[in-house]
């Protein structure tokens, strides 16, 4: 029987306040899973992937953040989760460069895309583009404009303040632009 | 390309996928888990709540441990003041004080009685009285040498508690105060040591919190001896108890002044001085040499002791000024010997002398 308070105590971290665990998967199996096909491509590694952020998060369930209650665009419980997902897919990642089993470049964006938007050619490019810069730029590229995360949200993933994130992704779009200026000029013309 | 371009394809690139029925039922599995774990108060919770200890606990051994820390102390000490209370309430009390030697044999010290308004010591043959006259309290006191003294003096116990006080002070033993620690020492006792004190007092209390005993105990040779005993009887006042010295009385109805039979020595040692004066501004040396005469003889009647001021080494420097001035030098200098016996600093009266008198030229400018 869960022992209940009138009053919240002082050491029980609002615990009123957090979400069950129920919730947590429900509210965030599907951007987690995106996350990790984003990263390795559609398929049951992703899956498998999201499985153990899930299984790590309820580990860790005390350090959970509460949500925001009046913040729909700072969201420090899907921040968490992408920390953790951040670091197994970087698990599998260093896996893959061990013993590489399939073309590393050719899962990057190898999930369904929007349909009619994207052909596979330029998904493949856009992959290959965005392993080529650093890690850290590319991540905040993926998290910026695939997941639609906030500069707050990215910089509770990387570690780093919102101004910092964002000269960050000033940095990875200068970068983008310029290795990616030879393919999609000629894609254009 | 240009930013928003780059942007866009980004943003294209989100892929529409589902998660798998299996994966789904694989994570609600450990959601589920994990809430069946969490609903067991046990692990992953902090310790306060492993123990089982909520808010009222936690209140319940604060209010416990403040309890057990300063209760007893309250306990006793509400009882102190209950029987200093009793003991002001009480018309008279009269306190024995006994020192108690090491074979446990006790010799009085001090008989005491404590009415409401008056306070009378016998202290190792001196009488001391202390009692409300026109709203201010005034001491007597009749000492061996048949001194009696009349002075205001505070010393009339006003509250029950310092009247408590009072006893334990009179055996020399402690105060009571906030800064000394009360614990019982069984059959009714309370045991009141000081901190850093080599001596503590032991209150005893009959039913009702009456005090019966104060017992002042020293630290010695490694254990607690009693030092002082103080017995504590109540009963009713009589006028007898307190009536005041004689000598007082009679000072009561002849003078305001300060002392008692002082005060008629005092005026006729003053008629005394001015006899003397005006004699050795005339040079009148045999009348000067008789007042002196009369003036010891009424020193000598009332047992007037060296020390109470310059009057007496007065006589004895105009006495060496009339000797020497009649040309009986040994008995001048047996005179000045005595001035200076009597006065407060002796070597003082050669200055006055030099300065008044000359009565020895030969040794001035030495």
């Amino acid at each position: 029987m869960t022992r209940r308070y009138p009053i919240p105590l002082p050491w029980s971290r609002t615990t009123s306040l957090r979400l069950s665990p129920e919730a947590l998967s429900e509210r965030y199996l599907t951007v987690v899973l995106r996350y990790a096909a984003v990263r390795l491509g559609a398929g049951p590694e992703a899956e498998d992937i999201a499985t153990e952020v899930f299984v790590a998060a309820y580990a860790a369930w005390h350090r959970c953040p509460t949500p925001a209650p009046d913040s729909n665009e700072h969201d420090p419980v899907r921040a968490w989760l992408f920390g953790i997902a951040r670091h197994k897919v970087a698990d599998v990642l260093r896996r893959r460069q061990r013993r590489p089993e399939a073309p590393l470049l050719e899962n990057t964006l190898a999930a369904p895309f929007e349909q009619g938007v994207l052909d596979a050619e330029e998904a493949q490019q856009l992959g290959v583009l965005l392993a080529s810069l650093p890690e850290d730029q590319g991540e905040a590229l993926r998290l910026k404009y695939v997941e639609e995360l906030s500069l707050v949200e990215i910089g509770l993933i990387l570690r780093r303040s919102p101004a910092a994130v964002g000269t960050l992704l000033h940095r990875a779009r200068l970068a983008a632009r310029e290795r990616g200026r030879t393919y999609f000029e000629e894609k254009i013309r | 390309m240009n930013d928003s371009e780059l942007i866009e394809r980004l943003g294209r690139t989100r892929p529409t996928i589902t998660p798998s029925a299996t994966l789904e039922q694989r994570v609600t599995q450990l959601a589920h888990a994990k809430s069946a774990t969490l609903a067991r108060p046990v692990s992953g919770r902090p310790l306060i709540q492993k123990l089982g200890l909520g808010l009222a606990g936690i209140t319940f051994l604060i209010v416990g441990g403040l309890i057990a820390a300063f209760g007893p102390r309250l306990t006793y000490a509400n009882t102190l003041a209950r029987a200093a209370e009793q003991l002001g309430r009480v018309p008279l009390v009269h306190a024995t004080t006994y020192r108690v030697g090491a074979n446990g044999a006790e010799s009085l010290i001090s008989d005491a009685y404590y009415g409401k308004s008056q306070t009378k010591l016998t202290y190792q043959n001196e009488v001391w009285l202390w009692q409300k006259e026109n709203g201010q309290d005034v001491l007597y006191a009749q000492l061996p040498s048949k001194e009696v003294w009349r002075d205001r003096h505070p010393a009339i116990t006003q509250t029950p508690q310092e009247r408590l006080s009072l006893f334990a002070s009179l055996g020399k033993a402690i105060y009571f105060n906030e800064s000394f620690r009360l614990f019982p020492a069984g059959n009714g006792e309370i045991l009141v040591e000081g901190p850093n004190a080599p001596r503590r007092c032991l209150v005893h209390l009959e039913p009702h919190d009456r005090v019966t005993l104060l017992e002042t105990q020293v630290w010695d040779r490694g254990a607690w001896h009693p030092a002082l005993r103080t017995r504590l009887e109540v009963g009713e006042s009589t006028p007898a108890l307190f009536a005041p010295p004689q000598a007082a009385q009679e000072y009561k109805r002849e003078y305001k002044g300060m002392n008692l039979l002082w005060a008629a020595y005092d005026n006729q040692v003053k008629a005394l001085a001015k006899q003397a004066r005006e004699a050795w501004e005339r040079q009148d040396h045999p009348r000067l040499l008789g007042i002196t005469d009369q003036w010891l003889a009424v020193a000598e009647a009332q047992q007037v002791r060296s020390g109470y001021g310059l009057r007496l080494a007065d006589v004895w420097l105009y006495r060496t000024a009339a000797l020497r001035s009649l040309g009986r030098l040994d008995e001048a200098r047996n005179a000045l010997e005595h001035a200076k016996r009597n006065h407060p600093t002796g070597e003082e009266v050669i200055s006055i002398f030099r300065e008044e008198a000359d009565l020895f030229p030969k040794n001035k400018g030495r």
